[in-house]
Protein backbone atom coordinates (compact mmCIF):
# COMPACT_ATOMS: atom_id res chain seq x y z
CA UNK A 1 0.00 0.00 0.00
CA UNK A 2 1.65 3.31 -1.30
CA UNK A 3 2.31 6.09 2.28
CA UNK A 4 -0.84 8.40 2.38
CA UNK A 5 -1.15 10.93 5.33
CA UNK A 6 -5.13 11.97 6.04
CA UNK A 7 -4.86 15.21 7.84
CA UNK A 8 -8.26 16.42 9.32
CA UNK A 9 -9.28 20.00 11.36
CA UNK A 10 -11.12 19.46 14.72
CA UNK A 11 -12.47 21.72 17.35
CA UNK A 12 -12.51 24.70 14.58
CA UNK A 13 -8.15 24.17 14.29
CA UNK A 14 -7.78 23.83 17.60
CA UNK A 15 -6.45 20.53 17.35
CA UNK A 16 -5.16 18.23 13.97
CA UNK A 17 -5.66 14.78 13.56
CA UNK A 18 -2.82 12.97 10.95
CA UNK A 19 -3.84 9.43 10.10
CA UNK A 20 -0.91 8.26 8.20
CA UNK A 21 -1.07 4.73 6.22
CA UNK A 22 1.16 1.71 5.42
CA UNK A 23 4.85 1.67 7.44
CA UNK A 24 6.80 5.00 8.69
CA UNK A 25 10.07 4.05 8.14
CA UNK A 26 13.37 5.10 6.37
CA UNK A 27 11.92 5.80 2.54
CA UNK A 28 8.30 7.05 3.89
CA UNK A 29 9.21 9.03 6.82
CA UNK A 30 9.48 12.43 5.18
CA UNK A 31 5.65 12.42 3.93
CA UNK A 32 4.13 12.35 8.43
CA UNK A 33 7.04 14.89 8.71
CA UNK A 34 6.40 17.50 5.63
CA UNK A 35 2.42 17.20 7.11
CA UNK A 36 3.35 18.11 10.71
CA UNK A 37 5.65 21.34 9.31
CA UNK A 38 3.11 22.46 7.18
CA UNK A 39 1.02 22.35 10.51
CA UNK A 40 3.66 24.18 12.23
CA UNK A 41 4.01 27.16 9.68
CA UNK A 42 0.47 27.85 10.78
CA UNK A 43 -0.37 31.31 11.40
CA UNK A 44 -2.69 29.54 14.38
CA UNK A 45 -0.99 26.49 15.46
CA UNK A 46 -2.94 24.23 17.48
CA UNK A 47 -2.94 23.24 20.76
CA UNK A 48 -2.48 19.43 19.79
CA UNK A 49 -1.21 17.07 16.77
CA UNK A 50 -2.86 13.79 17.09
CA UNK A 51 -1.13 10.99 15.58
CA UNK A 52 -3.86 7.92 15.01
CA UNK A 53 -1.63 5.06 13.74
CA UNK A 54 -4.40 2.68 13.45
CA UNK A 55 -3.80 2.42 9.98
CA UNK A 56 0.09 2.09 10.89
CA UNK A 57 1.31 -1.64 10.55
CA UNK A 58 4.84 -0.64 11.03
CA UNK A 59 7.40 2.27 12.29
CA UNK A 60 11.32 2.36 12.41
CA UNK A 61 13.43 4.98 14.06
CA UNK A 62 12.78 7.24 11.18
CA UNK A 63 8.71 7.60 12.27
CA UNK A 64 9.43 7.80 16.22
CA UNK A 65 11.84 10.81 14.88
CA UNK A 66 9.00 12.99 13.53
CA UNK A 67 7.22 12.27 16.31
CA UNK A 68 9.53 13.23 18.90
CA UNK A 69 10.44 16.64 16.69
CA UNK A 70 6.52 17.42 16.52
CA UNK A 71 6.43 16.60 20.16
CA UNK A 72 9.61 19.41 20.78
CA UNK A 73 8.17 21.67 18.60
CA UNK A 74 4.65 21.44 20.46
CA UNK A 75 5.62 22.00 23.97
CA UNK A 76 7.96 24.94 22.57
CA UNK A 77 4.30 26.36 21.92
CA UNK A 78 2.90 25.33 24.56
CA UNK A 79 0.96 22.51 22.88
CA UNK A 80 1.73 18.78 22.98
CA UNK A 81 1.62 15.64 20.31
CA UNK A 82 -0.52 12.54 21.49
CA UNK A 83 -0.45 8.95 20.17
CA UNK A 84 -3.76 7.00 19.07
CA UNK A 85 -5.07 3.08 18.67
CA UNK A 86 -1.14 1.66 18.39
CA UNK A 87 -1.39 -1.63 17.11
CA UNK A 88 1.27 -3.93 19.90
CA UNK A 89 4.38 -4.06 17.62
CA UNK A 90 4.30 -0.06 17.07
CA UNK A 91 3.67 0.52 20.71
CA UNK A 92 6.02 -1.81 21.30
CA UNK A 93 8.74 0.22 19.11
CA UNK A 94 7.11 3.52 21.04
CA UNK A 95 7.74 2.25 24.32
CA UNK A 96 11.45 0.98 23.65
CA UNK A 97 12.77 4.41 23.25
CA UNK A 98 10.75 6.03 25.78
CA UNK A 99 9.18 8.44 23.15
CA UNK A 100 6.15 10.06 24.68
CA UNK A 101 4.75 9.96 28.08
CA UNK A 102 2.18 7.15 28.59
CA UNK A 103 0.20 9.77 29.72
CA UNK A 104 0.35 11.18 26.47
CA UNK A 105 -0.33 7.53 24.39
CA UNK A 106 -4.21 6.57 24.01
CA UNK A 107 -5.67 3.01 23.38
CA UNK A 108 -8.46 4.53 21.53
CA UNK A 109 -10.84 6.78 19.80
CA UNK A 110 -12.80 6.95 22.42
CA UNK A 111 -10.52 7.40 25.49
CA UNK A 112 -8.88 10.24 23.35
CA UNK A 113 -12.80 11.90 23.01
CA UNK A 114 -13.05 11.44 26.61
CA UNK A 115 -9.63 13.59 27.31
CA UNK A 116 -10.34 16.07 24.80
CA UNK A 117 -13.81 16.89 25.90
CA UNK A 118 -12.85 17.00 29.32
CA UNK A 119 -9.98 19.17 28.11
CA UNK A 120 -12.54 21.35 26.51
CA UNK A 121 -14.36 21.60 30.14
CA UNK A 122 -11.83 23.11 31.46
CA UNK A 123 -11.05 25.70 28.87
CA UNK A 124 -14.79 26.77 29.28
CA UNK A 125 -15.15 26.59 33.01
CA UNK A 126 -11.49 26.25 33.98
CA UNK A 127 -9.69 23.41 36.19
CA UNK A 128 -11.77 20.97 38.53
CA UNK A 129 -11.61 21.87 42.37
CA UNK B 1 19.87 -25.28 7.75
CA UNK B 2 17.33 -22.88 5.54
CA UNK B 3 19.64 -20.05 4.29
CA UNK B 4 18.70 -16.71 1.60
CA UNK B 5 20.49 -14.23 0.38
CA UNK B 6 19.48 -10.53 -0.45
CA UNK B 7 21.93 -8.39 -2.24
CA UNK B 8 20.56 -4.35 -2.41
CA UNK B 9 21.66 -1.36 -3.79
CA UNK B 10 23.05 1.47 -1.53
CA UNK B 11 19.22 2.94 -2.37
CA UNK B 12 16.76 3.21 0.47
CA UNK B 13 13.80 2.30 -1.87
CA UNK B 14 15.52 -0.96 -1.91
CA UNK B 15 14.70 -1.63 1.78
CA UNK B 16 10.78 -2.56 0.71
CA UNK B 17 11.81 -4.68 -1.53
CA UNK B 18 14.35 -6.52 1.03
CA UNK B 19 11.28 -6.64 3.60
CA UNK B 20 8.80 -8.29 1.17
CA UNK B 21 12.09 -11.13 0.52
CA UNK B 22 12.57 -11.81 4.80
CA UNK B 23 9.12 -11.64 5.24
CA UNK B 24 8.73 -14.39 3.15
CA UNK B 25 11.67 -16.24 4.47
CA UNK B 26 10.85 -15.46 8.31
CA UNK B 27 7.33 -16.86 7.53
CA UNK B 28 8.14 -19.38 6.04
CA UNK B 29 10.77 -20.59 8.95
CA UNK B 30 7.48 -20.74 11.22
CA UNK B 31 8.16 -17.45 12.68
CA UNK B 32 5.18 -15.02 13.86
CA UNK B 33 4.05 -12.01 12.33
CA UNK B 34 5.46 -10.44 15.66
CA UNK B 35 8.50 -11.88 15.58
CA UNK B 36 9.20 -10.93 11.41
CA UNK B 37 7.79 -7.19 12.47
CA UNK B 38 11.22 -7.34 14.91
CA UNK B 39 13.71 -8.47 12.59
CA UNK B 40 12.67 -5.91 9.95
CA UNK B 41 13.18 -3.50 12.51
CA UNK B 42 16.52 -4.62 13.08
CA UNK B 43 17.30 -4.93 9.67
CA UNK B 44 16.19 -1.85 8.55
CA UNK B 45 17.76 0.09 11.04
CA UNK B 46 21.09 -1.41 10.00
CA UNK B 47 20.60 -1.38 7.15
CA UNK B 48 19.00 2.79 6.27
CA UNK B 49 21.96 3.32 8.82
CA UNK B 50 24.61 2.50 6.20
CA UNK B 51 23.18 3.50 3.61
CA UNK B 52 22.81 7.26 4.33
CA UNK B 53 25.62 7.48 6.98
CA UNK B 54 28.10 4.94 5.69
CA UNK B 55 29.73 6.11 1.92
CA UNK B 56 31.86 8.87 1.59
CA UNK B 57 31.14 8.85 -2.33
CA UNK B 58 27.87 8.55 -4.75
CA UNK B 59 29.36 5.65 -6.04
CA UNK B 60 26.91 2.42 -6.22
CA UNK B 61 27.42 -0.03 -3.25
CA UNK B 62 26.23 -3.79 -2.49
CA UNK B 63 25.15 -4.80 0.32
CA UNK B 64 24.29 -8.22 1.14
CA UNK B 65 22.17 -9.50 3.68
CA UNK B 66 22.23 -13.76 4.69
CA UNK B 67 19.61 -15.18 6.26
CA UNK B 68 19.56 -18.96 7.92
CA UNK B 69 17.44 -20.28 10.26
CA UNK B 70 19.21 -23.31 12.36
CA UNK B 71 18.63 -25.00 15.48
CA UNK B 72 15.58 -22.81 16.14
CA UNK B 73 18.09 -19.54 15.66
CA UNK B 74 17.12 -16.75 12.74
CA UNK B 75 21.04 -15.65 12.12
CA UNK B 76 21.15 -12.20 10.02
CA UNK B 77 24.46 -11.32 8.42
CA UNK B 78 24.62 -7.79 6.77
CA UNK B 79 27.92 -7.09 4.80
CA UNK B 80 28.66 -3.77 3.33
CA UNK B 81 31.59 -1.73 2.59
CA UNK B 82 30.96 1.50 4.08
CA UNK B 83 33.30 3.46 6.17
CA UNK B 84 34.03 1.07 9.13
CA UNK B 85 31.24 1.28 12.19
CA UNK B 86 30.80 -0.62 15.09
CA UNK B 87 27.43 0.24 16.16
CA UNK B 88 28.25 -1.85 19.55
CA UNK B 89 30.62 0.90 20.30
CA UNK B 90 28.15 3.39 19.39
CA UNK B 91 27.39 5.86 22.63
CA UNK B 92 23.71 4.88 23.08
CA UNK B 93 21.29 7.81 23.86
CA UNK B 94 19.97 8.55 27.28
CA UNK B 95 16.55 7.87 27.01
CA UNK B 96 14.62 9.25 30.49
CA UNK B 97 15.58 13.27 29.60
CA UNK B 98 12.66 15.35 29.39
CA UNK B 99 11.59 15.78 26.03
CA UNK B 100 13.41 19.00 25.05
CA UNK B 101 16.82 17.00 26.07
CA UNK B 102 15.71 13.84 23.84
CA UNK B 103 17.54 12.67 21.21
CA UNK B 104 16.20 12.26 17.54
CA UNK B 105 19.14 10.21 16.50
CA UNK B 106 20.85 7.31 17.41
CA UNK B 107 17.50 5.43 18.28
CA UNK B 108 17.83 2.68 15.84
CA UNK B 109 20.89 1.46 17.74
CA UNK B 110 18.59 1.11 20.48
CA UNK B 111 16.23 -0.73 19.27
CA UNK B 112 18.42 -3.02 17.53
CA UNK B 113 19.62 -4.56 20.71
CA UNK B 114 16.62 -4.68 21.89
CA UNK B 115 15.05 -6.60 19.86
CA UNK B 116 17.95 -8.83 18.98
CA UNK B 117 19.12 -11.92 21.04
CA UNK B 118 23.20 -10.96 20.12
CA UNK B 119 24.42 -8.56 18.08
CA UNK B 120 27.84 -9.32 17.26
CA UNK B 121 30.33 -6.97 15.21
CA UNK B 122 33.51 -7.35 12.54
CA UNK B 123 35.97 -5.76 10.27
CA UNK B 124 36.88 -8.33 7.97
CA UNK B 125 38.50 -7.20 4.37
CA UNK B 126 37.67 -3.69 4.42
CA UNK B 127 33.77 -4.74 4.96
CA UNK B 128 31.71 -4.20 7.95
CA UNK B 129 29.78 -7.30 8.92
CA UNK B 130 27.13 -7.36 11.27
CA UNK B 131 25.58 -10.18 12.57
CA UNK B 132 22.15 -10.55 14.08
CA UNK B 133 20.37 -13.26 15.63
CA UNK B 134 17.36 -13.84 16.87
CA UNK B 135 15.60 -17.05 18.76
CA UNK B 136 12.31 -17.89 17.51
CA UNK B 137 9.83 -18.32 19.84
CA UNK B 138 10.93 -15.99 21.89
CA UNK B 139 8.32 -14.39 24.37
Amino acid sequence: MPPKVNVEDRAGGAYVLLQPEGAIDATTYTLLGGEVEAILKRATVPTLIIFNLDRVGFVSSAGIGVVLAAEKSMKAKGGKALLVNLKPHVRKVFDIVQALPAQQIYNSVGELDAYLAEMQRQVREGPPG
Amino acid sequence: MTRREFVLKNQLAELDRLAEGLGDFCLRQGMSEEEFADVRLAVEEAVSNTIRHGYEDRRAHRIRIRAAMKDGELRLEIEDDARAFNPLEALLPELDLPVEQKPIGGLGITLIRAVMDRVEYRRSRGKNILRLVRRAGRK
